[in-house]
């Protein structure tokens, strides 16, 4: 199952085993050419960001709202949740990579 | 034939004048011609030395880069000598003047099926933005799905190339992103834009 704001993604699938760090912030993402971001507000979470792989999990306990400038915000409900960014493919210098807006 | 650009000897130079002014300056009058060197370096940019001649260049009055510390400047040239010749750079790929000159509204699409190299198509699109180039060049639709379309860009060069076109659900602007040449529809484009091996529609979507 997937939720999704914009350019990031909530895969709602289980944390694998693995070390983990706390990410002490509540932004999720941020446009390098806007300044605009995704955060998290109200709700109860924890950010956690595997030490081996860098890939990013959001473990909600209580249903947490995600805000955005230029999007309608989303309703986490609990649950454990990949984040990912959408990717986007370059035609001229032939890579993908991350959307960045 | 040999040519030299001061901006390489600063190195040297720099290290040799450290020496000498540092350690040595009482013997600075021994090496009279390191010190006229060194003054010709303030002026000098560029030099060609023949036997009986030396066919020099003053230095550049302006030099744009990008954040990068790459050759750039748009609408101007990124670099200019006093007599105004000048060099037209974007991020590093050197193109042509008409290219750098033209505002980015007015750059025709069309220019990127002239031009042969990879570099400067690349440097045309970043101007002229992908939105564009796919609506000037009638990319054609070849998918649809709710609000995605799939569109093929053919700048007759063999090459197909997918972009996804899709409507922001929140503040209803459209916007084009490119998707894997191996995508055949919109549902395998969402599946690529998305990280998914197959494509999952969302449960919410802003």
């Amino acid at each position: 199952m997937i939720t999704q704001q914009g350019d990031v993604l909530f895969h709602l699938e289980k944390i694998p085993e693995g070390k983990f760090s706390k990410i002490k912030t509540n932004v999720i993402q941020e446009g390098e050419a806007t300044g605009h971001a995704h955060r998290l507000h109200d709700g109860e979470y924890e950010f956690i960001q595997d030490t081996k792989t860098k890939e990013r999990y959001l473990r909600v306990v209580k249903d947490s709202v995600v805000r955005h400038e230029e999007h309608k915000p989303i309703t986490l409900p609990p649950g454990d949740y990949r984040i990912g960014i959408v990717r986007e493919y370059d035609h001229f210098d032939e890579e993908v990579r991350a959307v960045v807006d | 034939m040999f040519y030299g650009n001061i901006e390489w000897d600063i190195s040297w130079a720099g290290f040799y004048d450290f020496i000498l002014n540092e350690l040595f300056e009482e013997r600075i009058g021994e090496f009279p011609k390191f010190i006229e060197y060194l003054e010709a370096m303030k002026h000098v940019h560029v030099f060609i030395p023949y036997k009986d001649i030396v066919f020099i260049s003053d230095r550049p009055i302006e030099i744009n880069l990008n954040p990068q510390g790459r050759l750039h400047a748009d609408l101007k040239p990124a670099f200019q000598y006093s007599d105004r010749y000048s060099l037209f750079y974007l991020n590093g790929v050197r193109v042509g003047k008409e290219i750098v000159q033209t505002s980015s509204d007015k750059l025709p699409a069309e220019l990127i099926l002239k031009e042969k190299n990879a570099e400067v198509r690349r440097e045309i699109v970043r101007k002229i933005g992908t939105e564009r180039l796919c609506i000037d060049l009638k990319a054609e639709c070849i998918d649809k799905m709710d609000d995605y379309e799939l569109l093929i860009l053919d700048l007759k060069d063999g090459r197909k190339r997918p972009y996804l076109k899709m409507k922001n659900p929140s503040i209803d602007t459209i916007h084009i992103e490119g998707v894997h040449p191996d995508c055949k529809t919109v549902a395998q484009a969402l599946a690529f834009r998305n990280g998914t091996p197959t494509y999952v529609k969302p449960v919410q979507l802003t």
